[in-house]
């Protein structure tokens, strides 16, 4: 498993640096200027030209790229151009809040889903279709609402209304209180699109294998039903599962972007977006480098999780 | 020429109000109106007014005020500054010789008074007593002399706004002499604390170089701190202001970018001041018995900017055949009906020079079908708009207004950032824009003048009249108020004659605070007064 670990990592890179490349390459396509920006309207052709020289971005396009991979081969993702702080230092801040919200999301939609899926799989293969189908209707419509929307129901709600929740506010990570009272309501929006997605897939994979022999015998030899269900069906019925989760990360990232920016948390997400708006590019690079990595790493989790899961697959 | 004295060692001038600078603070205002969308140009809603001072054994324990800021603080070196809440921020860091107040009269800041001896000079006494923040001395005159020519000297986006500008000397550390080209009776507001009028320590620019931005050194009553991008930051209170200590100990910048958000936080009670609320249900999320709003009304004019230089829109009759097929009055009504008031005129009906007898181009769909009729497209024309985001409803309106004479509509959306840059190099056939001015000539010159057509300035419209070249030129060097105001207002008539720009609308900038923030008025560049307000006891 360690050389596959170490061999995966190493296929990292390349995919990595795809990705940053195309988005360097995009940026830099895409109409906009990061000095005209940082400069304003009314800055003279002479001034941006200027800025744009002082930035290095007046110079040739293959050019700037080998500066910025020689730059990341030193793990320097170089300054912000709209507000001179390190991308790095950018990143560190903005960081254990995209990881708190998205691991926690993925975490507790995991928690809730897989039990959700598996009950909705057990009660239809036992003829309860009613029940089965509230199970999936509400994974369904869970799936489907909007989290821009749900997100401010939830405040209107819990912040107007009941006032247990706050809209906005610091992050104070040494109040784990505070932490918990904060990022509720964020973390909910997301975990809400988490249930509907993994809990269709693990009800549609736990119905299938309820039918299989394995199941009729440790039936048959008296095991209790929920070990039945959640020890033997479960496990086997695990792969479809945790590969959907480890891909659903994907969303869940993109899901951050929209929840950081309505509930004003100072992630990842409120950064890009930020960037993207002014054109940074060292800092839209560094995020999306950030993202991709993440990705990569959850999904490289995913297959190493395949191993505990089902011996049968080798690495 | 005859000596005149401007309101010297006063507080204020109804001169207009201006600095321009403003060269791009908004544009990306929809539309927006008053309550009543009939309300006549010229009419002002709701002035801002001041609170009273609150009594020491009334103010809260803490003075810290929590106020909402919609983007990331770029860096506050006024050669650059741009945008409305970059512009907020800097006025709390830095003065100007002169400032708005909040009823946007211009008034003295670092500047004690001046004298206008003649048409050409303009002389400022300063204040005595101030330092600058964080040690670096006292400040002088020669500090306003360098840190004007670091503009001229053409550093940043602002030289032009001091092109009459022949010569800045310092007569004693206490007075500061401009010498003009030519006679510019709105050149206090070129000096004012607004963009490049706000002055810097070059000093400490020089000392640090490309960390200036976020460690800026004023005069102002607060101390820029404790900068975290994409979560705010803070202004602390600078004691030895020479003004005296602001009651405020310190405002806690939030960035919070959605409009609702921003609403429900202040309605909880997680903010105390909400800078900016943009959006019809935002106001509405925002009312409650312990919230009020201070407006600045009419902050500027959201206009159509029409390229001249294409085909269609380059003939004067399908411009006012768009003006002849819109009922602005209603859409604005029935989309935007706080967040601005029914325009027609280039210049907001407060501005001192405003004139109401310009041509009005009342809903006319058969005028508008004639004019088409007679440019030789009686079967309408196809433009595209380009659009800054997903078009709002009010644009749903005015596409549809415009396609019952046959006029379609496309828009062009786009972001920010490329929005902007095609604002500057002009590539757009109609685009909207709106930006904060109290200075008639800002408009007009920024508008108008062939010298500041793309990518040199705002004249989209290529608008180019020697006619009205040379009333502007006239009317900026004239000292007679009534003169003046003759060639203003012949200006107007010609340009809305022309229409290379519609007036939608004038737009309206709410801030919401709470009952217990006392003092604040915002004014319609819009600025917020930090220095004055207060916190009482809830």
């Amino acid at each position: 498993m360690l050389m596959y670990s170490l061999r995966r990592g190493v296929q990292t890179i390349p995919v990595v640096l795809g990705v940053v490349t195309l988005v360097f390459c995009m940026m830099r396509f895409l109409p906009g200027d990061p000095a005209a920006f940082m400069l304003g309207e009314g800055a003279k052709q002479e001034t941006i030209d200027a800025a744009r020289a002082d930035l290095g971005l007046d110079l040739p396009l293959s050019t700037q790229y080998v500066n910025f991979v020689k730059e990341l081969a030193r793990f320097d993702l170089g300054q912000s151009i709209l507000n001179r702080n390190e991308v790095t230092q950018l990143i560190g801040n903005a960081l254990p809040t995209t990881l708190f919200l998205g691991a926690t999301s993925l975490i507790l939609g995991f928690s809730i889903a897989v039990p959700l899926g598996t009950l909705a799989a057990y009660f239809g293969s036992k003829g309860k279709t009613w029940m089965d189908q509230t199970c999936t209707v509400g994974a369904l419509v869970m799936d489907v609402i909007p989290g821009f929307w749900l997100a401010l129901v939830l405040m209107l709600l819990f912040t107007l209304q009941l006032g247990w929740l706050p809209a906005t506010g610091p992050v104070e990570w040494g109040d784990p209180v505070a932490i918990l009272k904060r990022f509720a309501l964020p973390v909910s929006v997301l975990t809400f699109g988490q249930i509907g997605v993994i809990a269709r897939v693990t009800r549609a994979s736990v119905l299938e294998v309820l039918g299989d022999d394995f199941v009729r015998t440790a039936r048959s030899m008296g095991t209790p039903e929920l070990t039945v269900l959640f020890r033997h069906a479960l496990r086997n019925a695990a792969l479809p599962v945790i590969t959907v989760a480890g891909l659903s990360f994907g969303r869940l990232l993109g899901g951050t972007v929209i929840v950081e920016s309505i509930f004003a948390l100072p992630g990842m997400g409120t950064v890009i977006v930020n960037s993207i708006l002014g054109r940074d590019y060292p800092v839209i690079q560094g995020v999306v480098l950030v993202y991709a990595t993440i990705f990569i790493l959850v999904n490289l989790a995913t297959d190493l999780a395949y191993t505990k899961l089902d011996p049968r697959v080798s690495l | 020429m005859q000596r005149r004295k401007f309101l010297r060692y006063s507080g204020t001038t109804a001169l207009g109000a201006g600095a321009l600078g403003l060269v791009g603070c908004g544009g990306d205002d929809d539309a927006a109106s008053d309550g009543d969308a009939t309300t006549a140009p010229g009419a002002p809603t709701t002035a801002p007014t001041i609170a009273p001072t609150v009594a020491a054994t009334d103010l809260a324990a803490s003075q810290v005020l929590r106020t909402r800021f919609y983007f990331d603080l770029l860096p506050m070196d006024p050669a650059t500054i741009f945008g409305i809440e970059q512009e907020n921020a800097a006025i709390a860091i830095y003065n100007g010789l002169t400032k708005y107040s909040p009823k946007t009269e211009l008034v003295a800041d670092l500047a004690s008074g001046w004298e206008q001896p003649d048409g050409t000079t303009w002389t400022f006494k300063l204040s005595p007593g101030i330092k600058w923040q964080k040690d670096y001395g006292d400040f002088v005159a020669a500090d306003v002399v360098a840190s004007y020519n670091r503009i001229i000297q053409g550093k940043g986006t602002y030289s032009k706004e001091f092109a009459l500008v022949d010569s800045i000397t310092a007569v004693d550390s206490n007075t500061v002499q401009f010498k003009l080209k030519k006679p510019d009776a709105n050149f206090g507001h070129q000096v004012s604390n607004y963009h490049q009028g706000s002055v810097i320590n070059v000093k400490a620019i020089e000392k640090l170089g490309a960390d200036y931005g976020l460690n800026p050194v004023g005069t102002g009553p607060f101390i820029l701190a404790n900068v975290k991008p994409g979560q705010g930051f803070d202004l602390m209170r600078y004691d030895a202001y020479f003004k005296g200590k602001a009651t405020l100990e310190k405002i806690e910048m939030r960035t919070i970018a959605d409009h609702n958000t921003a609403a429900i936080a202040i309605k909880n009670n997680e903010l105390d001041v909400v800078m900016a609320l943009r959006s019809e249900p935002s106001l509405d999320q925002a009312k409650d018995p312990n919230i009020e709003f201070s407006i600045g009304d009419q902050w500027g004019t959201s206009l159509w900017i029409f390229n001249t230089t294409t085909k269609s829109l380059g003939d004067i009759r399908v411009r006012q055949a768009m003006a002849s097929a819109l009922d602005l009055p209603a859409s604005i009504k029935a989309t935007s009906p706080r967040l601005g008031t029914f325009g027609d005129n280039l210049v907001p009906p407060w501005i001192p020079e405003y004139s109401s007898d310009v041509p009005k181009y009342p809903t006319d769909p058969k005028k508008a079908k004639q004019l088409l009729s007679a440019a030789g497209v009686p079967d309408g024309v196809t433009v595209k708009f380009m659009s800054l985001g997903n078009p709002s409803e009010f644009f749903t309106l005015i596409q549809a207004s415009l396609a019952t004479v046959g006029i379609k509509l496309e828009f062009e959306i786009v972001d920010r950032a490329q929005f902007n840059q095609r604002r500057v190099s002009g590539d757009h056939e109609i685009t909207n824009r709106g930006y904060p001015t109290a200075n008639i000539d800002s408009i007009l010159f920024n508008y108008l003048h062939p010298d500041n057509m793309p990518p040199n300035g705002f004249n989209g419209s290529r608008y180019n009249n020697p006619d009205v070249v040379a009333k502007m030129e006239a009317a900026r060097s004239e000292l007679d108020t009534a003169k003046r105001k003759t060639l203003y207002a012949e200006i107007q008539k010609q340009v809305m004659t022309d229409l290379p720009y519609l007036a939608t609308n004038y737009s309206n900038e709410y801030w919401a605070y709470r009952k217990n923030i006392k003092g604040l008025g915002v004014n319609r560049m819009p600025q917020g007064n930090w220095y004055d307000l207060q916190i009482a006891k809830a």
